[in-house]
């Protein structure tokens, strides 16, 4: 009887100590990449509003991330004095092999994010043109160029504000931030 | 590397081989030690009538009307002692005896049974000293350590904490389980021990040269977690505690069965718990994703045998913790608004759901161990251990709920130790050997790695009339194998480390005073976050960078300790002062590294020189149905190279208890005041120290024997009892919030004992 028992104990702790070994055997085989989310490109496509052509795509480019080697590219925006542009921005991951372009899964997810533009020196007046039904997102806008000539920069954020998104630019994290140059003649 | 330590290795063979050789034939000579003691109850009464039962000898005595017991004529060795008053209360002590040795033993419930910690301050002599017991159930994560003496708490958030002695945390102070290392993640800053705290009724700090016995790089310390097997023949308990704590809305339960049969051949125990708790709460508003939640189980056996004890177990760990919303940032800018904002912008309300950005733990523990031998002084040990640890990130799929970092980790440990005796001194040796897996997926944040480690030590024991000393040397040897694929290259390394380190302790025990010396030597192989860390930390919106040309690290310890028993008061004053050559750590550089992200200040692993001094000031008496006490405690460390401090040192902390006993309730009151970081200020820093603040802890416990001999006990109680705002500076998310507010709490625990005598007599 004895020895009966001790035998059902050290069962009891084998069939007990089996149990999450199953459960962690049984995702052994999911993603085994070594890959994180990352953006490495911020690409943005004006189009000259009166035309309907294009007026230039500009591009900050860094594609190991975060890090390691410095960014490869940094535009700089040209504009003409007193031309209205439509701008379309988009959010690259070119680290991966094709390039993911994150752009759509943002706008899938408007709710939770919105892109900020603050100008510093080049006076241009940017309007975000699209919305998430009660704030906008930002990843189409017009932008008004000045009439004077002018040398500036306009910073380009990317906030992540699940829960919290106000219309705002405070709450919530950056994904991306880039000052991208700006010339106006 | 290895060469140039080949005299040391030559040392530890000669120091193995000589002793071994001279203590080969056993002396009876030296059993004349005696083991004095008293028995107390959890108000610090001697207990009269306490049956005491020396398991190595089947000795049995009483204590007497001043709770004292008493055994002599006994070798030098390991003992087990069994302590029961009246059949409702029991402990369970295990001592290396070398010198005559006095212990007083805490006798209570509490101390038999889950839920509490049996807070325990080691004797640099090895003794067993003054224990005092304390109800930490309410406390989140590790944070019931924090009761022990001499450990502070270094937080992330509201429910992450890890243990910190002397100044140092993390991998210089290793935590053991049942004698085995956990093996976790225990490098990061916002990584707890992955162990459910409670489920230990013992728990301790091993410093001085005993510590050694375990590792090389405990600079620290050693914490050191026990389960207690008392249980008499005949005998199954259960026990059931039930907690609820009114900030977080959190609750949790516990349950564990034991049973010893008759004949008491063998023990076996299951243990379960679970705990659940939402948002917690500041003073002024909610921290918006704080909740947590943990699920822990064990089952043990214990098997007597004519030579050996044998312990198998296994135990799992799972939880899950959501980080603080509001610390949640992207750059610089991110950091600096939310360090500008008086109330984080986040929700402000209840909740009991966990979202990203949370972390997630599963831990699992195959163990065994065996004590015993032809004289009771050997001691195997080994383990097999299962870590993972995922941190889920906000990103941009809602519904994508694959982590971002996902860490495994296998180990696999085995010791063995044993002991000689040779006229008045004791030989004690042991060894051990260590495999680790590893691997990481996802992002990058360490390598991968493939580790090989093992140790031999060996340790002197003698006396002298009333001084004792000791003196421990070791020698240990590592291998790391490194892969890990970054920017798509794929990088592979091999890395040997190798040291020596030991030391010599001195105590002499005088009437009612005792005191020790102690110096020690350890040393530290830099470990991969320090040496390959290159990302960004999104907890605190810093890019993190590792140096691959750290060095190790050497310690020279010095820590002294005076104690002093008069009738029922007790003072002890312990005092440390280490020099740390190459101590690794993480610090600003001072530069901006610009990122798509934008702008993130750089930390960087940096080396230098730095030194270490501290005390800890306790006192206690008991007056009747009185108890007083009070502790102080205060650490400093400073870069020798910069002059500057070191940061992340512990603020001087003052704590008084006041406790009245009035018949079975027993009321504490204990307030702590921690003072603002003295030197913080020189330091580069996002936001200067936070100012000092007191807080205030009442427990109200009523505890009654029910009707069959069962237990029942209440227990109510608060924390921060007048709500005050307050941040701590070894909390680094005290940028973003105020640490939570008024805690209330209540609790019930129920034992229901059953004997087999008495159920077969009954009708």
């Amino acid at each position: 009887m004895k020895k009966q028992t001790i035998f059902t104990h050290i069962g009891a702790i084998l069939l007990f100590s089996a149990l999450p070994m199953a459960q962690s055997c049984k995702d052994d085989h999911d993603d085994h990449d070594h890959e994180g989310e990352l953006i490495t490109t911020v690409q943005m496509v004006f189009t000259d509003s009166a035309t309907s052509t294009v007026a230039g795509t500009f591009e900050f480019n860094d594609p190991d991330g975060p890090g390691g080697n410095p960014p490869q590219r940094l535009d700089t925006i040209d504009l003409q004095s007193s031309k209205t542009y439509l701008v379309e921005l988009r959010f690259i991951d070119a680290s991966k092999s094709p390039a993911h372009d994150i752009t759509h899964e943002i706008r899938e997810e408007a709710k939770e994010h919105m892109v900020c533009f603050t100008d510093a020196g080049s006076n241009v007046t940017i309007l975000r043109t699209d919305s998430d039904g009660t704030h906008p997102i930002g990843l189409s806008s017009r932008w008004k160029a000045p009439e004077l000539n002018s040398n500036g920069s306009v910073k380009v954020t990317l906030k992540h504000q699940p829960g919290v998104k106000n219309g705002q630019c405070d709450p919530g994290d950056t994904d991306v931030e880039v000052e991208f140059p700006v010339r106006v003649r | 590397m290895f060469q140039k330590t080949r005299p040391w290795w030559l040392g530890i063979a000669l120091l193995f081989l000589l002793p071994q050789a001279l203590l080969s034939q056993k002396s009876d000579s030296l059993c004349r030690l005696q083991w004095n003691g008293r028995v107390l109850d959890s108000a610090f009464h001697a207990l009269e009538g306490a049956e005491v039962f020396l398991e190595e000898g089947k000795q049995r005595v009483f204590t007497d009307q001043n709770g004292h017991f008493a055994f002599r004529n006994l070798c030098r060795g390991v003992y087990h002692l069994h302590v029961s008053h009246q059949g409702e209360s029991h402990a369970d002590l295990e001592l290396l005896l070398s010198s005559d040795t006095l212990t007083d033993i805490l006798l209570s419930h509490d101390e038999a049974e889950m839920g509490t910690v049996h807070v325990h301050r080691l004797r640099r002599t090895g003794q067993a000293g003054a224990a005092e017991l304390q109800a930490a159930a309410h406390r989140q994560g590790a944070g019931a350590l924090a009761e022990l003496e001499g450990v502070r708490l270094l937080q992330h958030g509201n429910s992450i904490s890890k243990p910190m002695v002397q100044g140092m945390w993390g991998l210089r102070v290793p935590v053991f389980v049942n004698g085995a290392a956990l093996e976790g993640q225990a490098w990061g800053l916002e990584h707890g021990p992955e162990l459910d705290v409670l489920g230990f009724q013992f728990a301790e700090v091993l410093q001085g040269i005993r510590s050694l016995t375990l590792g090389h790089d405990a600079i620290g310390g050693v914490l050191n977690l026990r389960t207690q097997w008392n249980i008499h023949a005949g005998e199954t308990d259960l026990v059931s505690q039930s907690l609820y704590h009114h900030n977080g809305r959190g609750f949790s339960q516990r349950l564990a069965l034991s049973r010893r049969p008759e004949g008491g051949r063998h023990i076996f125990r299951v243990q379960a718990a679970w705990k659940r708790a939402g948002n917690l709460q500041a003073p002024a508003y909610y921290l918006w994703n704080t909740g947590s939640s943990q699920y822990s189980g064990s089952a043990e056996l214990r098997l007597f045998r004519k030579r050996y004890t044998h312990t198998l177990g296994f135990s799992a760990f799972a939880n899950r913790n959501g980080i603080f919303a509001g610390s949640h940032v992207g750059n610089l800018s991110d950091l600096k608004a939310a360090i500008g904002r008086e109330k984080p912008i986040t929700a402000d309300r209840f909740s009991y759901a966990i979202g990203k950005p949370w972390q997630q733990n599963e831990h699992l523990t195959w163990q065994w161990q065996a004590l015993g031998g032809s004289n009771g002084n050997v001691q195997w040990q080994s383990s097999l251990q299962y870590d993972r640890r995922r941190e889920f990130d906000f990103n941009r799929r809602s519904t994508d709920f694959r982590p971002q970092l996902d860490l495994r980790l296998w180990a696999w440990q085995l010791s063995r130790q044993s002991s000689l005796n040779w006229k008045n001194m004791q030989f004690i040796h042991g060894w051990q050997v260590k495999a680790q897996w590893q691997e990481y997926r996802r992002i990058f944040l360490v390598p991968d790695y493939r580790g090989l480690q093992g140790g031999a030590w060996a340790m002197l024991k003698g006396s002298r009339g009333t001084w004792n000393w000791e003196a421990l040397l070791r020698a240990d040897a590592k291998g790391l194998w490194i892969e890990y694929v970054k920017n798509r290259q794929a990088f592979a390394e091999f890395r040997p480390f190798a040291g020596i380190a030991g030391g010599m302790q001195f105590s002499r025990m005088h009437g009612r005073w005792l005191g020790s010396y102690s110096l020690s030597r350890l040393w530290r192989n830099p470990w991969l976050n320090e040496l390959y860390s290159d990302g960004v930390h999104r907890g605190t919106g810093a890019y993190e960078l590792g140096n691959v040309n750290l060095r190790q690290e050497a310690a020279i310890k010095t820590e002294a300790l005076w104690l002093r028993q008069v009738r029922n008061s007790e003072t002890r004053i312990s005092l440390y002062a280490n020099r740390v050559a190459h101590f690794m750590n993480l610090e600003p550089s001072g530069e901006l590294l610009l990122t798509i992200r934008g702008a993130l200040p750089l930390f960087v692993y940096r080396q230098y020189d730095a030194a270490f001094a501290g005390f800890t000031f306790a006192w206690q008496t008991q007056l009747e149905t009185w108890r007083l006490g009070l502790r102080a405690e205060g650490s400093l460390g400073r870069n020798l190279e910069s002059g500057k401090p070191v940061p992340l040192q512990a603020p001087p902390e003052v704590r008084l208890m006041l406790q009245r006993r009035i018949g079975k309730l027993h009321f504490t009151l204990e307030p702590n005041h921690v003072f603002r970081a003295p030197f913080a200020g020189q330091l580069e820093d996002f936001l200067p120290p936070p100012r000092a603040y007191t807080l205030l802890r009442a427990i109200l416990s009523w505890k009654t024997r029910l009707p069959g001999g069962h237990d029942l006990e209440l227990l109510a109680g608060g924390d921060n009892l007048f709500n005050a705002a307050y941040r701590d500076y070894l909390n680094r998310f005290r940028y973003y919030a105020d640490e939570s507010g008024r805690n209330l709490y209540i609790s019930l625990r129920v034992a229901i004992h059953r004997h087999d005598h008495d159920h077969h007599t009954q009708p």
